[in-house]
């Protein structure tokens, strides 16, 4: 949480990277600096990376360490405006319009048209909640998954991302007092046109190096040994170096040594890995080209001794 | 000069070098640098690095790039700079002149088939018959000024994309769902009472299509046609990417995007420096699986494999990738230019493994195989099913005229 009195802006490299370390994310000096830029900028991050790197994290991580929401919007193909932006409550206006009619106040007492679109029957979603709100700090809004979303989302997200205002034709333009932080994911199944990633600072997040990911688990995994955790660790990476179709992410490695330790393991054996293997690897194929042969080979690599 | 102009001086000249190693740096970007700069350390050359990452590159593949230039530029040998400046500011060229790339410009292997006669082409009926004989030649055998014939032709087809119906709605006359938001508005003229009905139906777009042409030995009389006829499709369509193989596999969409067709395609061959190679078609799409089946073909893309299956591979491998790619796109189409020669059976260890995989087993040989296939990609049904619409697509392969019927009921769509 932030000290009291110390607003967002006035945070330095060094508090963000003491921050994400207290709240349990290990991150490298680029990823603080590039966050740092963002609040001091102003401007959208775009993470972009392998599935299970912990992009997601990021936003989650950051809104703990502002003390601020998170509002997440998960992006799919044909996310449209009603589902992201607002919709309007039409089964309250129609009822609104039949009460009026029968406690007989129509527009000819009143002297005026009734007002059926004021923000009464608004239902914002999440990128209206994101600009229309009344906190301090200002929201984190994460866009999800950016490239499973068509392109007309992404045109619309552009000029939403330039002016932080949104335009609703009944009501008028709301205009954000205080811009949400937004961080944009994208895993590439899909190349997002150019305009947006321009328009964000951009950060690839790499799979980890050994001694990284070991501080990862050792932090998100306490209940993990020392020497469990290092082996775990090791195996992935000598994982990481196999030609198989998916390799496992630092979410399938956390996975893995949580139901290691559940099933009171002290250390790696050929058998549990291959017990286990569906928590690294899933894909059939992989699994069946790793299972066996290929552990055991790993596992003596990893000068574990095989059982 | 202050040390202010000199930084600021030095950062404009980095951005220059970025530019002349192909990454694109806006001015918006450089606005964005000096302010973002403003906020670092300027000491620390790791800080400074992460921060010019972080606001000019845009893609992953420019970090390597970047990370290049950025010791090259900020190297302890400073006061040389202006040696090494003029290296750095030239873009890659393609400077080397290639074998592979005089031979097929020349054409050398149309240049057996020159014909002596030459045809009287004033007569509209001699006109109409050389065109119609000149649609069924084979590739193959076309003497050069055929070749430039065809290769106008084929400039001249007009393709259209197989559709699909995407899970966005749109306003129409006619639907399935009720568009409340415009109904309550039009109810509003009525006090409220919704007379008027509004509808809204989902929207049509169009496929990504995936080319993966082989271009071994085997196929050299095809391969310079064929890589035309991709240059063709990839100006036509939006989204359309091209890949070449013979032992490695190489993606050329990019290189296809020069407006120049001839430079457009010498740029492609040179970019498969194993032109002429031997065949590895198993290989070349465990590449295309493992790398970029998941950028490529999401949005039930449809793929076509140009090869003529003379494989020197694993044809266990080929069979395996074969039903990969099966499942992770819309429709797998092999085209093989061998088909249009009479007589021929698909006899290789490497087609007969991949056979039962493929949902269209076409030739591509002549102008009229390519007219056929055209219609053929136009006709590609909405749904995703291959059981189901299967039995009407092939019946456009007959030649017959096929009349659209209503869509099937829309439900998962690929």
């Amino acid at each position: 949480m932030l000290e009291r009195g110390l607003a967002v802006q006035e945070l330095s490299i060094n508090q963000i990277l003491k921050g994400l370390e207290n709240h349990h994310y290990v991150a490298d000096r680029a990823l603080g600096i590039t966050l740092f830029l963002c609040l001091r900028l102003h401007k959208p991050l775009f993470l972009e990376g392998e599935a299970g790197v912990g992009k997601t994290e990021v936003a989650k991580v950051l809104a703990g360490l502002l003390g601020c929401r998170l509002i997440r919007l998960q992006c799919y193909e044909g996310l449209d405006i009603s589902s992201a932006v607002y919709e309007w409550n039409y089964s309250y206006q129609m009822l609104e319009i039949r009460l009026l009619e029968a406690t007989s106040e129509n527009s000819k007492a009143l002297g005026r048209p009734p007002d059926l679109f004021s923000p009464r029957f608004l239902l914002k979603r999440p990128l209206l909640e994101a600009i229309d709100h009344q906190e301090d700090p200002a929201p984190v809004l994460l866009i999800d998954e950016l490239d499973r979303a068509d392109e007309e989302f992404e045109a619309y997200l552009l000029e939403l991302l330039s002016d932080f205002q949104i335009s609703i034709p009944e009501m008028g333009t709301i205009r954000a007092p205080n811009p949400p932080i937004v961080i944009v994911t994208s895993n590439r199944t899909r190349e997002v046109h150019d305009a947006l990633k321009r328009r964000c600072l951009y950060h690839w997040i790499d799979y980890p190096s050994f001694e990284k990911e070991l501080a990862i688990v050792r932090v998100r995994c306490p209940s993990a040994s020392q020497k469990l955790a290092s082996q775990a660790v090791r195996f992935v990476q000598e994982l990481r170096k196999q030609d198989i179709f998916k390799v496992p992410g630092i979410a399938e490695t956390l996975d893995w040594v949580k139901a290691l330790v559940t099933l009171k393991q002290l250390s790696i054996t050929q058998d549990t890995t291959d017990e286990t293997l569906g928590l690294i690897l899933k894909y059939q194929d992989d699994m069946a080209l790793v299972r066996g042969e290929m552990v055991g080979k790993i596992l003596k690599k990893t000068s574990v001794s095989p059982k | 000069m202050t040390n202010d102009e000199k930084i600021l001086k030095n950062i404009l000249r980095f951005c220059s070098v970025l530019r002349g190693q192909g990454i694109i740096v806006t001015t918006g970007q450089v606005l964005r640098l000096m302010e973002g700069l403003t906020h670092i350390n300027l000491i620390r050359r790791l800080d400074v690095r992460s921060a010019l990452g972080a606001l000019l590159i845009n893609q992953k593949s420019d970090i390597e790039t970047f990370h290049k230039a950025f010791n090259d530029f900020w190297s302890s040998s400073f006061e040389n700079k202006d040696i090494e400046f003029g290296k750095l500011l030239q873009p890659t060229t393609y400077s080397r002149k290639n074998k592979i790339l005089e031979r097929v410009t020349n054409e050398s292997a149309f240049v057996e088939n020159e014909d002596v006669s030459e045809i009287d082409l004033k007569s509209a009926h001699v006109r109409y018959s050389f065109q119609e004989n000149l649609r069924q030649k084979d590739f193959a055998k076309l003497t050069s000024s055929e070749l430039k014939q065809v290769k106008r032709l084929m400039r001249k087809f007009s393709w259209s994309p197989p559709v699909r119906k995407t899970r966005r709605k749109m306003a129409t006359r006619r639907g399935r769902d009720l568009d409340f938001r415009q109904l309550f508005r039009a109810s509003l003229k009525y006090e409220g009472w919704p007379i008027l009905l509004t509808w809204k139906s989902r929207k049509v777009c169009y496929r990504p299509l995936v080319l993966i042409c082989d271009v071994s030995g085997s196929m050299e009389s095809y391969s310079r046609i064929l890589l035309q006829f991709s240059y063709v499709l990839s100006r036509g369509w939006k989204h359309v990417e091209v890949f070449l193989f013979s032992t490695r596999l190489t993606r050329i969409t990019h290189q296809l995007r020069h407006k120049d067709i001839d430079v457009a395609l010498d740029h492609a061959v040179l970019a498969a420096s194993d032109w002429g190679g031997g065949t590895r078609i198993g290989g070349a799409l465990r590449d295309f699986n493992y790398k970029w089946s998941r950028r490529v073909l999401s949005g039930g893309a449809v793929v076509l494999i140009i090869s003529d299956g003379w494989d020197r591979g694993n044809s266990e491998c080929l069979a395996t990738e074969m039903e990969h790619l099966r499942r992770s796109c819309h429709r797998l189409i092999w085209l093989n230019p061998l088909l249009g020669m009479p007589g021929y059976q698909p006899l290789t260890e490497g087609i007969l493994a991949a056979l039962p995989k493929i949902d269209f087993f076409l030739p591509v040989h002549n102008l009229v195989s390519l007219e056929k296939l055209a219609s053929l990609l136009k006709g590609l049904d909405f749904s995703g099913h291959r059981n189901r619409t299967q039995r009407d697509e092939r019946s456009m392969l007959d030649g017959v005229n096929y009349q659209r019927r209503q869509p099937a009921k829309e439900r998962d769509f690929v």
